[in-house]
């Protein structure tokens, strides 16, 4: 029986005459992994920063363990962050910066020891106590920061872009050290990012913003098929946004002569709508006889395939091939047999 | 590479001229090597006699009194002025840095006018029927004076530091449990330390040295180093103890600078605070 932790009601936010949040609402179950995806600028990171409790809200309120806490400071909430930068105190060493909350805190200087030796081995720093802040990796700060952040035993734990300065290598190794780190402690994470395949590959739930509104809160996998506008299909996973006509019963046309089926129920028929299909469902070098053709854009190398972009009537299309086309060559293409996704707008 | 040296010539020369060559002279003169009988240590053992050793401790204590008041007045505006938004920001730095645009001779005159026996401020009180009261040619004065006088160079190191110090470092400390006070106490403070640290160097080293300030606002009986070192040259022609003076001074501030610069290394690191 997993139940709510968090819940955001109607939350607003602004910054003189400009909206950074517009009646943000949604709840987070304990112990899920959430990510907040959306562009930077989007209002992510503000939102973060309300939950913190290092911003107040304009409107709206804040539920934490069924307590509002919308006026409760950041220094008493049992919430804390990792920040972009991390933010490590440049004036002490790793122990004293993993330390600082445990001091505050006022426990004995032994059991802040035990504390920070086995939060050190949880981010696998062991020996590092002594060690300038300034002088380690981005990695290693990373880890310092999580190590921060964790020692004071949060119920939930904002990850604010947390690897987004880590080179692409680095950043994947994380990414499954999170996920373990969350697995392990049952901790509620809250995790900003503008990264698609992080939030796909990392979340219980994602949460998708747009110029400080939600769009979407889902699954991944639901998130990635149903997506619930164009924006939200882009933003998620490489996509063709296909303007379509609605026929009857779970058919529609695109390319004015192609016909895929859909999911159209909620669709009037001869309604225009936006067709969602992703480009591993795109075939070219198609030999059906009904298939389209397409002028083709670019062939990239992508080992397993060639990704294929091709026009057709002004159409953009993105597809796979198992083998390579010429710029400017004509290109058969056809749809796998699938139920695609529809979308209004 | 050996283009751009040339770009420090000027410097090298300006230095050689008007900083090397004056301490050589006044090293040669310390040490009776140039007015005097040859070399001699006879000036520095003049220095120490109670009654000049009492003037050196009392300047260094008065130094160290401004350092401390101007510390205590600028840190708190400076932390002001840091956290408000640009444009009244600029305003009310440029109202703290204009003054010092002014001469400072003629702005301890104006607190003469103010103080004087027949000044403003007695002026005032007798207004009330309140009795007239020695406001100038005492320490008191010599205080209000040096702190008025140095307060922009102490204030402007420490706001900058304060401005350069990225805001989110206090926000992860009140993240992390801490309120507003100990964050300015563990966070703010000690991130601020090189802006203190520039700001006593700014302050102390003038101070000691200062005879202006003292010689108008703290009247003739008040004697101090600064004040002594220029009475050996001007008014005793005693220019071998002038500079023996001198070369001493320099020694301790230099002395006591480095040992400040050390102390804020160290709580760099954070080695002193485990």
């Amino acid at each position: 029986m997993t139940s709510t932790i968090l819940k955001l009601e109607n939350i607003s936010k602004y910054y003189g005459n400009k909206k950074a949040l517009t009646n943000i609402e949604w709840e987070a179950e304990e112990g899920k992994f959430i990510t907040v995806l959306g562009p930077s600028g989007c209002g992510k990171s503000t939102m973060l920063s309300i939950i913190a409790g290092l911003e107040r809200p304009d409107t709206g309120k804040i539920i934490f363990e069924g307590i509002d806490i919308t006026h409760t400071p950041a220094y008493s909430r049992a919430i804390n962050t990792v920040f972009q930068d991390y933010a490590l105190f440049t004036h002490l060493n790793v122990y004293e910066n993993i330390a600082f909350s445990l001091k505050i805190k006022k426990l004995s200087a032994s059991q802040i020891k035990k504390r920070v030796s086995a939060l050190l081995e949880t981010v696998s720093l062991s020996g590092y106590e002594k060690r300038d802040v300034r002088t380690l990796s981005g990695g290693e700060q990373q880890r310092v920061a999580i190590a921060r952040a964790l020692a004071n035993e949060p119920k939930l734990l904002l990850l604010d872009e947390p690897l987004s300065a880590l080179d692409l290598k680095l950043r994947k190794e994380m990414q499954r050290e999170l996920k373990a780190l969350q697995k392990a402690t049952k901790i509620t994470f809250v995790y900003v990012t503008h990264d698609q395949n992080e939030a796909l590959s990392l979340s219980d739930d994602i949460i998708v913003i747009n110029k400080g509104s939600i769009l979407q809160k889902a699954p991944p996998d639901e998130i990635y098929a149903k997506p619930v506008n164009s924006f939200a299909a882009q933003f998620i996973g490489d996509g063709n946004i296909l303007n379509s006509v609605v026929m009857d019963n779970g058919r529609a046309k695109v390319f004015g002569t192609a016909i895929i089926n859909c999911e159209t129920s909620g669709f009037k028929k001869d309604e225009t709508a936006y067709a969602l299909i992703r480009p591993e469902n795109v075939y070219f070098g198609s030999a059906k006889e009904n298939s389209l053709t397409a002028k083709v854009i670019s062939s990239i190398f992508k080992g397993e395939y060639y990704e294929i972009t091709a026009d057709l009537n002004g159409e953009r299309i993105k597809g796979r091939s198992e083998k390579a086309f010429e710029a400017g060559q004509s290109a058969k293409f056809e749809f796998k047999d699938e139920i695609y996704h529809l979308m209004r707008s | 590479m050996q283009f751009k040296k040339r770009f420090s010539y000027p410097y090298i020369a300006w230095s050689v001229l008007f900083v090397i060559a004056p301490l050589t002279i006044m090293l040669l003169y310390a040490f009776g090597v140039l007015g005097g009988e040859g070399i001699t240590l006879d000036n520095f053992k003049t220095f120490f006699q109670p009654a000049y050793l009492k003037i050196f401790a009392k300047s260094l204590l008065m130094a160290a009194i401004c350092t401390a008041l101007c510390l205590v007045v600028s840190y708190p505006a400076a932390y002001y002025i840091s956290r408000l938004n640009g444009r009244k920001r600029n305003i009310l730095f440029t109202l703290i840095i204009v003054p010092t645009w002014m001469n400072a001779l003629l702005r301890t005159y104006s607190w003469m006018t103010l103080l004087a026996k027949n000044g403003i401020i007695n002026n005032f009180l007798t207004l009330f029927g309140l009795a007239q009261m020695n406001l100038l040619y005492n320490n008191g004065a010599v205080f209000i004076g040096m702190v008025y006088n140095y307060l922009p160079f102490m204030l402007y190191p420490i706001y900058s530091t304060l401005i350069k110090t990225p805001r989110i470092y206090e926000k992860a400390s009140m993240d992390l449990g801490a309120n507003r006070l100990t964050t300015f106490f563990k966070i703010t403070l000690p991130l601020s330390a090189p802006g203190i640290i520039t700001g006593i160097a700014m302050v102390f080293i003038p101070s000691v040295c200062m005879f202006v300030i003292p010689d108008l606002l703290g009247g003739a009986q008040q004697m101090y180093m600064g004040k002594l070192i220029q009475h050996q040259f001007f008014q005793k022609g005693d220019w071998g103890f002038g500079s023996a003076l001198a070369v001493i001074l320099t020694i301790v501030i230099l002395t006591i600078m480095y040992f400040i610069n050390k102390y804020d290394a160290d709580s760099l690191k954070g080695e002193n605070m485990q």
